[in-house]
């Protein structure tokens, strides 16, 4: 079983790892909120919003291939692009994602194949 | 590619005599190694940047007050034979000298001319053997 965003395979050229971001509460010191350093305790403001990153390499035979890849990811990381499944390698899903970027690291190599290094990070928030 | 006794080793317009052998290594500068959600085990390796390195190992029984310099750009060609004319390979590549190291010991001289292989474009082999 691959990897999906909304039912499209956008990862499967090459190896990629899921990681899970900071969850829980959202909170802020009142010193910080205040300006005052001698303020003492925290409060909460919500949850924090989820964040998955998607750490890979897009894999393909030629240039071309490869920027196949990529206009694929980045239909998906278009500001007017909504919320979609994200599923990863072993079926675990996460509703109402979006692709809220899309950066390549490393450079394009060219050896045997072609391929580049990738940090996608996948979104839940709470304005929709 | 190791070749024993070559004939013909050229670097420019200088010939080098005596030499006992020439290698040619292919080296990884950058090697990209990729593990996937699936398991503990690499799934995806590929080269990126590679270096080809020519050692020339020369036997200097004579005063030499030559040699090449760090720097200097040729085109370097050798022929390996194999006993005959039919078996006769030529090996040539555009080729920077790295380093010139000489080797003195009480049974006799060598000099290790290294040698660094430039590709033409990038993506084509620097070692042409015909």
């Amino acid at each position: 079983m691959g990897s999906s965003f909304k039912g499209i395979d956008l990862f499967g050229s090459g190896a990629h790892r899921f990681e899970v971001g900071r969850q829980g509460r959202r909170v802020v010191s009142l010193s910080a909120i205040a300006g005052d350093p001698s303020v003492a305790g925290f409060a909460e403001f919500g949850d924090l919003e989820l964040r998955i990153e998607v750490r890979g390499r897009l894999v393909a035979d030629d240039d071309a291939g490869l920027w196949v890849l990529r206009d694929a990811i980045m239909v998906q990381a278009d500001s007017g692009v909504g919320s979609g499944v994200l599923e990863d390698s072993f079926g675990h899903q996460w509703a109402t994602m979006k692709l809220l970027s899309f950066e390549e690291f490393g450079g394009t190599s060219r050896g045997r194949v072609v391929s580049v290094g990738y940090v996608a990070v996948f979104g839940r928030l709470a304005s929709g | 590619m190791i070749v024993l006794r070559p004939d013909a080793v050229r670097f420019g317009n200088s010939v080098w005599e005596k030499v006992a052998r020439v290698s040619v290594d292919r080296l990884s500068l950058q090697t990209i190694d990729e593990w996937d959600d699936l398991g503990p085990h690499v799934v995806f390796v590929d080269v990126g940047r590679q270096r080809v390195v020519i050692r020339v190992s020369q036997e200097i029984d004579e005063d030499d007050f030559g040699g090449p310099i760090p720097g200097e750009f040729e085109e370097f060609s050798f022929v390996g034979s194999a006993g005959s004319d039919a078996g006769r390979v030529r090996v040539k590549a555009d080729a920077v000298v790295e380093s010139v190291l000489n080797k003195v010991s009480d049974y006799g001289s060598t000099r290790v001319i290294t040698l660094l292989a430039v590709s033409s474009d990038g993506s084509v082999d620097p070692i042409t053997v015909s």
